[in-house]
């Protein structure tokens, strides 16, 4: 943790030291009646290059070239570096031309995902720290499967074995729904606890019309029904934790791609 | 994909330790004194004596100097000497430099990347056509050994103007500073490290030329097992040797002269509490239902009065105190801890007789060491510094700080050296560290990001590079071992047959048998009972890689770490301090 911070203060102070050349080498352009833009522009696009080789690190991973972890600190600093580096590049927050207002949208895209998703990876984890059980994402649809199964034949049991399907039709008319598929899903991920609120709510009005037998058979339903529910937030803040990467991961080609051709059709317009 | 391969199921002598072992070199064996005294019909059909010794023994031939075991080194053999001596190096023994080692063999970062690259898609390809190749290739003939005559400073190792190669038949004693002693024809040696899964306590070299038999560990163990003058012999050596070696290398006892240090040897007691194969109840979940550490075979109770010493030298203790209607687990005592030293120190300070102020009970199985009070107060006692912690001090921390410590514990992850512990408030579940693991294991990832949980923290299933392997325990091709180097437990994937005993033994469900597939992506199948063949395979710690573990490497959130639980305990009650 010591050996984070300490490395994470000295790629501020490299990114800083780093901005601060940019920004004097850039003043002393337009000073000498340069284009400071062009500083700045070559300086965003070496720092949009370094961003993007960090997917290409974590697979390169037998290279000696220090940990992910490291590596995803220097991202952090250096995509922030970047958001100041645009607006001395751009001089506003949308340009005019449409080309560049493509750029624009590209590198807003992948500055505001990668935001947010370093706020969900700082979150969420904890949220699921807090869940009971852990299960690993793709095994989810099966695990729910399982449940459906298992709550399915407590129904048909209860039903043949008592002789009444009052849990047989509630279970059509309103828990096969939640059992169906992962439910609730916004709720878990806003914590808002609506999941477990609901099966509360179902269960409590069941239980005036069942025998005190059904009622053992309901309480074991419940049960799984609260299983089900600790299945569906992980399945939500999973979900959550590897969303964010469909915008962000597509959105740093497309400005690559967007910025490399920008700085081709600049130089050769500049001859 | 649909089609299947055929191929043989592989058994136990597929790969003998060495093709040239004919019948008549076994006969030869046979008639020696050694095994003739051996009944050779107490050994089952499947695997006789004449078997083992065919295939699971090899016989080579050392050149004066050649070094046959070095300290420190992970062996999964023992040794007979048949003709000619050999030299043990006694303690301190040799300096490292000195015994040459020759350096791991790891992959270089461009096969890593064309592995990589190339890897099949398909899991758990495998190039089935080394297996026959495998089989084929005899063993033994031609190995590259160290020798102390190779050594890059001989006046160091043999005194200043001797030449070590002068007479090529027999080498010179070494210099004065180092103390051996001679291992003449018919010594067995080597096997408390093949069957105790310790690392060799000495340097032993051949002094003139000698011919040695090397016994893979299962047949020291099938042979053990069936012979009572095997059995004693064994034992006896492995008490007689390893006691002077704990002893000595004991902290407590640093500094201590060889003269009083046998004393203290020729009045101590050797004592083992529990049960070697303590993993098959644990894993099967058939435990003592009293609850721990009332369950478990105890070696001290608190409130009684301590009579020795206990130097634990192998095995796992737990150090418990009374707490209300229960027990509180304290600490663990692993290899080089000790218990009931406060006690008797300071009853001998005070004249008065002092109560265990707490329990000790064995965590599986547990050998210690008894040193007699007596032996203590006279030898040891006077020259003992002060000590700075009593184990009764851990009882002041909160109670509900015992969680983590009670968890590994009752759990057993004490054992392992390179648990993989994740982080869950800092994982985000990305799996980079599978996809690493997979990357640089040809595509086949070698854990699972799944495990026990408590709180915040999750082991997951990846293998723990375990104190006491239990895996190892009766593998019949030895293709589970230790790496030589880094002592790191790995599977020769060309050996292994599938038998499933290491897993079946892994309390901690970290090997998992994986079904083939051939290069083209058919699985390979025994032709007569059509079942798939399986493979053993588990974490091996990326011993391969000069850059360590993989998982670890590529977490990008600093929330997997390969730990050795008993330093992450340490260290959490210092940051407590």
């Amino acid at each position: 943790m010591r050996r984070s911070w300490r490395i994470l203060g000295i790629f501020w102070l490299a990114a800083l030291v780093l901005w601060l050349g940019v920004t004097v080498l850039a003043w002393h352009a337009e000073r000498s009646l340069g284009n400071a833009a062009v500083i700045t522009g070559y300086a965003l696009f070496a720092v949009i290059l370094s961003l993007a080789f960090f997917k290409a690190r974590k697979r390169l991973l037998v290279l000696p070239l220090g940990t992910v972890r490291e590596w995803m600190l220097g991202h952090v600093v250096l995509g922030a570096v970047s958001i100041p580096l645009y607006f001395q590049h751009t001089r506003g927050l949308w340009p005019d031309g449409r080309y560049e207002q493509a750029i624009a949208f590209a590198f807003y895209a992948v500055t505001l995902s990668g935001i947010a998703g370093y706020a969900l990876q700082r979150l969420l984890p904890r949220r699921l720290a807090d869940i009971e059980g852990e299960v690993i994402y793709e095994r989810i649809p099966s695990e729910v499967a399982a449940l459906r199964e298992e709550v399915e034949e407590l129904v048909l049991k209860a039903v043949k074995e008592l002789g009444s399907d009052t849990l047989g039709r509630y279970y059509e008319e309103s828990l096969e729904w939640f059992f169906w598929r992962p439910r609730f899903l916004v709720g878990h991920v806003l914590g808002s606890g609506r999941s477990a609120s609901w099966i509360r709510g179902r269960i409590t009005a069941l239980r005036r019309y069942l025998s005190e037998d059904e009622r053992a058979y309901l309480v074991r339903i419940e049960e799984l029904a609260l299983r089900k529910s600790r299945l569906d937030a992980h399945y939500a803040l999973q979900s959550v934790l590897k969303f964010w990467l469909f915008i962000h991961v597509p959105a740093s080609v497309l400005l690559v791609l967007l910025a490399s051709w920008h700085l081709l059709v600049v130089n050769i317009y500049a001859r | 994909m649909n089609d299947a391969q055929l191929m043989e199921r592989p058994r136990r002598w597929d790969t003998p330790f060495d093709r040239e072992m004919s019948d008549s070199v076994v006969d030869g064996l046979l008639a020696r004194p050694e095994f003739a005294s051996i009944d050779a019909g107490r050994f089952p059909a499947a695997a006789p004596l004449r078997g083992i010794l065919q295939n699971d023994c090899r016989i080579s031939t050392y050149a004066p100097g050649d070094i046959v075991v070095r300290e420190g080194d992970y062996g999964n053999s023992a040794f007979l000497v048949l003709s000619g001596s050999l030299r043990v190096v006694l303690p301190p023994g040799l300096p490292r430099q000195v015994l040459g080692r020759a350096p791991e063999k790891k992959r270089d970062a461009f096969s890593v990347l064309r592995d990589m690259l190339t890897h099949s898609r398909i899991p758990e390809v495998r190039d089935t056509g080394m297996y026959r190749a495998a089989h084929a290739l005899a063993r033994g003939s031609s190995e590259d050994r160290d020798s102390l005559l190779r050594v890059r400073d001989p006046a160091g190792l043999f005194g200043p103007g001797v030449d070590p190669a002068a007479d090529p038949t027999r080498i010179p004693p070494l210099a004065d500073a180092f103390k051996t002693g001679v291992l003449p024809a018919g010594t067995l040696f080597g096997e408390v490290a093949a069957l105790g899964r310790v690392q060799r306590s000495a340097t032993v070299y051949a002094e003139s030329e000698c011919r040695v038999l090397e016994m893979r560990w299962q047949a020291l163990r099938d042979i053990k097992n069936r012979d009572d003058t095997w059995r004693d012999r064994i034992e006896q050596g492995y008490r007689q040797n390893q006691l002077r070696t704990h002893l000595a290398e004991h902290p407590l006892l640093a500094g201590i002269d060889a003269k009083t240090l046998q004393m203290i040897a020729d009045r101590t007691l050797f004592e083992t509490y529990g049960s070697f194969e303590w993993n098959v109840g644990f894993k099967s979940g058939k435990r003592d239902e009293r609850p721990a550490p009332e369950s478990e075979p105890a070696v001290a109770k608190e409130g009684d009065y301590p009579d020795g010493l206990l130097l634990v030298i192998g095995g796992f203790g737990r150090v418990s105190s009374g707490l209300g209607h229960g027990a509180r687990t304290l600490t663990y005592l692993r290899e080089g801890d000790h218990f009931g030293l406060d006690e008797l120190l300071e009853a001998w300070k005070s004249g008065a007789d002092c109560a265990y102020e707490t329990s000790l009970t064995a965590l599986g199985y547990l050998h210690v060491l008894r040193i007699p009070y007596s032996v203590l107060a006279e030898l040891v006692f006077p020259k003992l510094a002060p000590l700075a912690k009593r184990l009764i001090d851990s009882a002041s921390r909160p109670i509900a700080d015992d969680a983590f410590l009670e968890w590994a514990v009752e759990q057993r992850f004490i054992n392992g050296t390179k648990t993989m512990l994740i982080d869950l408030e800092k994982c985000t579940r990305c799996d980079d560290c599978v996809r690493a693991c997979a990357d640089t294991h040809g595509g086949n990832p070698k854990f699972i990001r799944h495990g026990q949980k408590l709180g915040n923290w999750m082991v997951a299933n990846a293998c723990m590079q375990c104190v006491d392997p239990v895996c190892m325990i009766g593998c019949p091709t030895g293709a589970i071992a230790r790496t030589t180097g880094g002592g790191v437990v790995v599977i020769n994937d060309l050996t292994c047959i599938g038998c499933g005993t290491c897993a079946n033994a892994c309390p901690y469900d970290n090997i998992r048998l994986v079904p083939i597939r051939d290069k083209e992506g058919q699985q390979v199948l025994d032709p007569v009972s059509r079942e798939a063949i399986v493979k053993a395979t588990k974490c091996d710690l990326c011993a391969s890689l000069p850059s360590g573990p993989s998982c670890e490497r590529a977490c990008p959130h600093d929330a997997l770490k390969r730990v050795d639980i008993q330093s992450l305990i340490q260290r959490a009650a210092q940051l407590e301090a």
